[in-house]
């Protein structure tokens, strides 16, 4: 069984968790065996984004010596089988519900005009992109792991 | 020498559950360092945040042992702050709801944290420069 984890809430209590809960459960998911295909969307594309630093908090005396890096924790996803993918911000919604509801299809907004729809961010700062194992909607991965999906089961973040 | 100032923070999510939740300890933390007076009423999930029975762990995906990875424990930020405040010649009254201790069964908390009622908060609000609620959503 296939499975797309689809993760937009982003930064959720990534502070005291010291890591995104879905993106680690991602990682506890594939290391049991889990076919695993992970979608960044919405402000969750920032997590692609190198050069985060969330070093530094401090309450009194006591010291974060472990800080979320979470860029690394998705670079450090197994990326043969298990790709991070970004929407492109002109048709990330478009594309999203897309694969989830019709995972047979391979054509899509996004596929149709990829040169016009480059993967961004929202917060748009630093070295975006390519983390090693990401890939747009556009790409032909993308296309690939959607018509492979057998099934609809998808994780999704905790909600706003 | 700056004014000590008294200040009231309501908080309401559960630990590891928002970013919210760190924003306001560090809020508190200035205030702390100030050597303000702050009080807080933990309402709802809140409760959780100074809960004493709380344990780090490892974490096989960072690689990283229990001690390596250090894992943030709220209720060692709360008393973090507690010892900042005295420290700096303020106090922080911590006052977690009693019928939310109640409902979740968190009635282990750190020292320092007192049991109280919505009344409590009321009075401290009454007794502020200002009050600050962080509600959940």
């Amino acid at each position: 069984m296939k499975v797309l984890n689809i993760i937009e809430s982003a930064y959720r209590a990534t502070t005291e968790e010291q890591d995104d809960t879905i993106v680690w459960l991602s990682h506890t998911l594939k290391a049991a065996g889990a076919d695993l295909g992970v979608l960044l969307r919405g402000n969750a594309v920032n997590y692609a984004v190198r050069g985060q630093d969330a070093a530094g908090l401090a309450f009194g005396a006591w010291r974060q010596t472990q800080p979320p890096r979470l860029a690394n924790d998705i670079a450090a996803l197994p990326t043969k089988v298990f790709r991070s993918m970004c929407c492109p911000k002109t048709s990330r919604n478009a594309a999203s519900k897309q694969a989830i509801s019709s995972p047979g299809s391979s054509a899509s907004r996004a596929t149709a005009s990829p040169a016009s729809s480059p993967p961004t961010t929202r917060f748009g700062t630093g070295n975006p992109l390519p983390l090693a194992g990401t890939a747009s909607p556009a790409s032909a991965d993308f296309r690939a792991y959607r018509s492979a999906l057998t099934s609809s089961t998808v994780f999704c973040g905790s909600g706003r | 020498m700056a004014e000590k100032k008294t200040l009231t923070f309501a908080l309401m999510d559960a630990p590891y559950e928002s970013g919210r939740t760190t924003t306001a300890l560090r809020l508190i933390d200035i205030a702390a360092r100030r050597g303000y007076a702050v009080n807080v009423f933990a309402y709802e999930g809140a409760v959780l945040l100074p809960f004493s029975r709380q344990q780090p762990h490892p974490n096989a995906v960072h690689g990283r042992d229990v001690a390596e990875e250090n894992h943030l424990l709220t209720k060692e930020v709360v008393a973090a702050l507690i010892v900042e405040a005295a420290r700096n010649g303020g106090k922080l009254d911590w006052v977690n709801c009693g019928l939310c201790v109640d409902e979740r069964g968190a009635g282990e908390a750190i020292d320092g944290v007192r049991r109280g009622a919505p009344a409590d908060f009321w009075k401290m609000a009454e007794a502020s420069d200002n009050t600050l609620v962080i509600g959940t959503r």
